[in-house]
């Protein structure tokens, strides 16, 4: 079971976007999030494509992997185009039976929504996948500084971060290990009704759940006894530096926002 | 030194420990026995200020464990290692994990690195850096535990059952490397169950219900009979073994407390 959870889904490449501050990537993708909702005409989802498919390419990450990312929404995907298509009333009626009909409007609103969504999957996926977790968490650490002042735990909040990720393979095999234990003492998986199949993992949630808390207790034992205090004074190993690169990053996803607000201005 | 005076504590209504005054001094290996429940571990925790007594006092080198101000500075001089390998392990990778305790005590960034490299050299895991804990063995992430506890330099540093949940070869490696540890000046508090591992110590002490029930050089308090019975603890198999040489009629000298020591006595004398 362990060989299938993957902690983050970070791919180790030599790209560009591997070697840019988490800070900068951060940055970026969050104005490239706005860009991308500015977009209402033909013109604007072009580019974005383009700018999409530019970035996915430079990444050096197969194409295969960012579809896979776009799997579990397919369903999303497809109820949001159905959706559209039958309750979207237009002038240019294209089809029409009993109660239902269907306009041409409805399909291309129900296709821009979905393209939008792809496009925007495609585009985050690419933080998830060209930075490690633990990075992503540092960055997000120092970006919210400034909220310190207004006493929100930034420090801790990024050690919870780190934790999480730090257990998940331990509660993974811990999970197994009770499973095991469990089946060994004659509970039953397999069974068909999902009344059952709930039930059945009561034998596994609880016992799951009382290690847990005792591991937590520990762990903050351990924490407090390496003088970790309450997480202010201490000095980081790792420092973030801004290069070059971060800045032409940055000025990009910000000519990206300024581009598609005179595309929308333009197209109203 | 680190002095308890006449201290108690309690959870809740159930008292754990009553009035202990202890001393400690520097480059002493002191092992605490006793039965379960006796209060070892919560010895353990009152020592580096995890918890407070609800009387008495605890000074550590001088700084008492109730002032708050003094607690960073109690951490970096008594490193504790627990007896959950895998709890006690807070970062992703081995080095990170040594990494922790020098960014808590403020160390420049620029020398943790040195620091942090050392540390691991010491418990021969330096060659794992980037592993991730679970690829590691209990033992292993022992080792961590004690490397990261190394690099905050500390001068006491307490074994809390840290071998309880090892096997034997990870017990015998934690053991060696606690032996080596104290041959370099560090001060080594062991509490265990385990009477074998009590033999290696300069003194040992005997904790039940709560108080000191016996205290000394392990050959003595062994040796004596009715501490041995009072408290339910198992003789040491070497010592069980002179026991019966001597009921054979063969006297082995007092001093020796180890299985080898006791065979090369044999089979070079007369």
């Amino acid at each position: 079971m362990i060989e299938n959870v993957l902690v983050g889904q970070f791919v180790e490449t030599s790209s560009v976007f591997h070697r840019l501050d988490p800070r900068s990537k951060l940055i970026s993708i969050f104005c490239i999030v706005i860009a991308f909702f500015l977009i209402d005409n033909a013109a604007g989802y072009l580019l974005a494509g383009l700018f999409v498919f530019g970035c996915i390419t430079l990444s050096h990450i197969p194409w295969r992997i960012f579809l896979k990312g776009l799997k579990p929404i397919l369903f999303i995907l497809s109820f949001t185009i159905v959706y559209h298509i039958l309750f979207t009333k237009g002038e240019n009626l294209l089809f029409h039976y009993g109660i239902l009909s269907i306009y041409i409007e409805g399909i291309i609103s129900g296709s821009r929504l979905v393209v939008r969504i792809i496009l925007l999957v495609l585009i985050t996926s690419l933080l998830t996948l060209t930075t490690k977790p633990l990075e992503l968490a540092y960055g997000f650490e120092v970006l919210c500084k400034p909220l310190k002042k207004l006493r929100f735990p930034v420090e801790q909040f990024s050690l919870m971060l780190a934790i999480t990720l730090r257990f998940i393979p331990t509660i993974v095999m811990e999970l197994d290990k009770i499973i095991e234990a469990q089946k060994a003492r004659g509970v039953n998986f397999e069974d068909k009704s999902l009344m059952k199949k709930v039930l059945s993992y009561i034998p596994i949630i609880v016992p799951l759940l009382f290690t847990s808390i005792n591991r937590a207790e520990n762990l903050a034992n351990a924490i407090d006894a390496r003088a970790y205090g309450d997480g202010s004074g201490r000095t980081r190993y790792k420092t973030l530096r801004f290069e070059t690169r971060d800045y032409i990053a940055m000025s990009i996803s910000l000519f990206m926002v300024g581009t598609f607000l005179i595309l929308k201005m333009l197209g109203g | 030194m680190l002095t308890f005076d006449n201290v108690s504590f309690a959870y809740g209504q159930q008292a754990v420990l009553k009035n202990i005054s202890l001393q400690i001094m520097e480059g002493e290996f002191l092992t605490i026995i006793g039965p379960n429940g006796s209060g070892k571990s919560t010895l353990s925790k009152l020592m580096n200020g995890l918890i407070q007594p609800y009387l008495g006092q605890i000074l550590v080198d001088r700084l008492d464990t109730q002032s708050p101000q003094n607690l960073k500075e109690i951490r970096q001089i008594v490193g504790l290692i627990f007896q959950n390998p895998e709890d006690q392990f807070i970062s992703t990778t081995v080095f990170d994990e040594v990494i922790f305790g020098l960014e808590n005590i403020a160390v420049e960034p620029d020398k943790m690195q040195s620091i942090a490299e050392d540390a691991l050299k010491k418990v021969g895991m330096l060659s794992y850096k980037d592993v991730e804990p679970h690829k590691l063995s209990g033992g292993q992430k022992q080792r961590v535990a004690i490397a990261a506890i190394l690099a905050m330099k500390p001068k006491y540093i307490v074994f809390d059952e840290s071998t309880a949940m090892l096997d034997p070869n990870g017990q015998k490696s934690i053991m060696t490397l606690m032996q080596h540890l104290h041959d370099e000046g560090f001060t080594i508090i062991h509490i265990t169950h385990l009477m074998e591992e009590a033999l290696k110590a300069t003194r040992v002490l005997v904790l039940n219900g709560g108080v000191i029930v016996a205290e000394g050089a392990p050959v003595d308090v062994f040796h004596n009979s009715r501490v041995i019975e009072n408290n339910e603890l198992d003789v040491p198999l070497p010592l069980k073994l002179k026991g019966r040489l001597s009921e054979a009629g063969i006297v082995v000298p007092k001093q020796l407390v180890t299985l080898e020591g006791i065979v090369d006595y044999i089979w070079t004398s007369n």
